[in-house]
């Protein structure tokens, strides 16, 4: 599938099976992304639901939801499927989590937003967090991820767009969060390990590479210290 | 002993034949400022309803600035405590700021000016004096928050109870709300509980209790806890990454304690 966000002149989207990350300093792209292609978004802030029980809630949106794919979500979650019968008021803030991106995924079309959606989330929901976004990608859906934590969109993503007023920049999330003058020259949030490799590079003139895991980032140092 | 503003003594409570409170113990110091660090799904919001006296306890026992929760003593104890829920929207009462500040001391029967003199006390400690006449509808979430904040200890309570309100903040209104907790502590001498699943948000607090299958795992000081960081990972709790790079190298003795900077790591790194 390609999208073409419109306040880009000739930027094409193309884009298949992959996580894309959206930084920007306004949200000028976003909002034009909401109106162009009326994707899901999925955010914590809306945890309010109308129904009795999971599957009440579910079935609301599609009278027939698909399970088998609701099941591997909750798989992923690390819940079983009799996660379908609980009562809504009985669920926790993370369970509530997990349902309401179920429901989205119900709704959505072709694109999903998650908007913060690392927000509040421990490590364990967020690696599953991680399993699902990967899931969704592996079952045709284009997954683009907003995040005030950089190092989120780092870690998590395939493909990065930065946008100021239209798209300055996109490609693959290695080659974005590693041109670090670049991001520092636009007043774009640079990626923590991203940073301290850049600075050793060129203040200290230390041969670090750039990395996305502190443990393989330490083994670099250890050698040049 | 004097010093003791709450003591919960092996509080036990199951929900649904799962069990979320085990004999759990602490207790809470008068002004202090305290958070309990847990993953999620480990009841967070349950022990946060059962100090307040919203949910009852199968077992054990709370007591509050001397005041044991129970029938008996639960309309002198609820005085003594003010109390966030997670569910920011679903706690207003009134359409206006000005309004859901006066909603409880007018239920408390207190005067007019009696009224007037308690929210101008709150809303200067908690900056809400340009926002006391606005619809509750119009405000951000972050307002929300302080709003509901200043209801809760409108009454002059002795402990603010808290619970997860910094979830879906940003690093910078964390930072803010923090500030403003710091005042209502100070200011007011009011103690609080806040629970969180974030390392970020109790680095600056009193004490901290790291709570896991029920019961408290950890207690003390963050600089005591964060020495723990393998246990606090296997419980699930995310370590921010400028620690995590921090103890790895201290480790293997590189750094001599934690840097939260990225240029001070590189400064001490490569003098």
């Amino acid at each position: 599938m390609e999208i073409k966000l419109r306040n880009s002149k000739s930027k094409n989207i193309e884009v298949k099976n992959k996580i894309i990350s959206l930084q920007e300093t306004n949200n000028l792209v976003y909002k034009h992304l909401i109106e162009d292609y009326n994707p899901v978004v999925v955010d914590n802030k809306n945890l309010y639901f109308v129904s009795d029980t999971v599957l009440d809630e579910l079935t609301l949106i599609n009278k027939y939801p698909e399970l088998e794919v609701l099941g591997n979500i909750l798989k992923l979650f690390g819940y079983t499927n009799e996660f379908f019968d609980k009562n809504i008021k009985d669920l926790s803030t993370t369970e509530k989590i997990c349902l309401n991106i179920l429901r989205n995924v119900e709704k959505a079309k072709d694109i999903i937003v998650f908007n913060n959606l690392f927000l509040g989330l421990d490590l364990n929901s967020q690696k599953a967090l991680v399993r699902i976004i990967n899931y969704l990608c592996e079952i045709n859906y284009i997954v683009i991820i907003r995040s005030d934590d950089v190092n989120v969109l780092y870690k998590c993503a395939d493909y990065s767009i930065l946008a100021t007023k239209t798209i300055i920049k996109y490609d693959e999330t290695d080659k974005i969060y590693t041109d670090v003058k670049y991001l520092m020259k636009h007043k774009f949030d640079v990626p923590t390990l991203s940073y301290i490799t850049y600075k050793a590079k060129e203040e200290k003139n230390v041969r670090l590479f750039y990395r996305k895991d502190v443990r393989d980032i330490i083994k670099d140092i250890y050698k040049h210290v | 002993m004097g010093n003791v503003l709450l003591k919960v003594d092996n509080i036990s409570l199951s929900v649904n034949s799962n069990v979320i409170l085990n004999n759990l113990s602490f207790s809470v110091e008068k002004n202090s400022i305290n958070a309990v660090l847990c993953p999620n799904n480990c009841g967070k919001t349950t022990l946060i309803k059962t100090l307040s006296g919203i949910t009852c306890l199968d077992d054990g026992e709370i007591t509050l600035n001397g005041i044991e929760l129970n029938k008996d003593n639960f309309n002198k104890y609820i005085l003594e405590v003010g109390t966030v829920l997670e569910d920011i929207d679903n706690q207003f009462i009134c359409d206006k700021v000005n309004d859901e500040l006066k909603y409880p001391l007018t239920n408390l029967g207190c005067s007019f000016d009696e009224i007037q003199k308690r929210i101008d006390i709150v809303s200067s400690v908690l900056k809400l004096s340009l926002i006391l006449g606005k619809d509750i509808t119009r405000l951000t979430y972050f307002e929300k928050i302080k709003v509901l904040i200043a209801a809760s200890i409108v009454h002059s309570p002795k402990l603010l109870l808290l619970d997860d309100v910094f979830r879906f903040l940003n690093v910078k209104e964390k930072k803010g709300l923090f500030k403003l907790l710091k005042d209502v502590n100070n200011k007011l001498s009011i103690a609080i509980i806040f629970t969180t699943s974030s390392l970020e948000d109790v680095l600056d607090v009193d004490n901290i209790f790291v709570i896991n299958d029920g019961q408290v795992v950890m207690n003390g000081s963050f600089d005591n806890i964060i020495y723990n960081d393998n246990e606090l990972s296997k419980i699930g709790i995310e370590i921010p990454l400028m620690i995590d790079l921090s103890r790895k190298l201290e480790f293997y003795k590189l750094i001599d304690k934690i840097y939260y900077d990225p240029d001070k790591v590189v400064d001490k790194l490569w003098k």
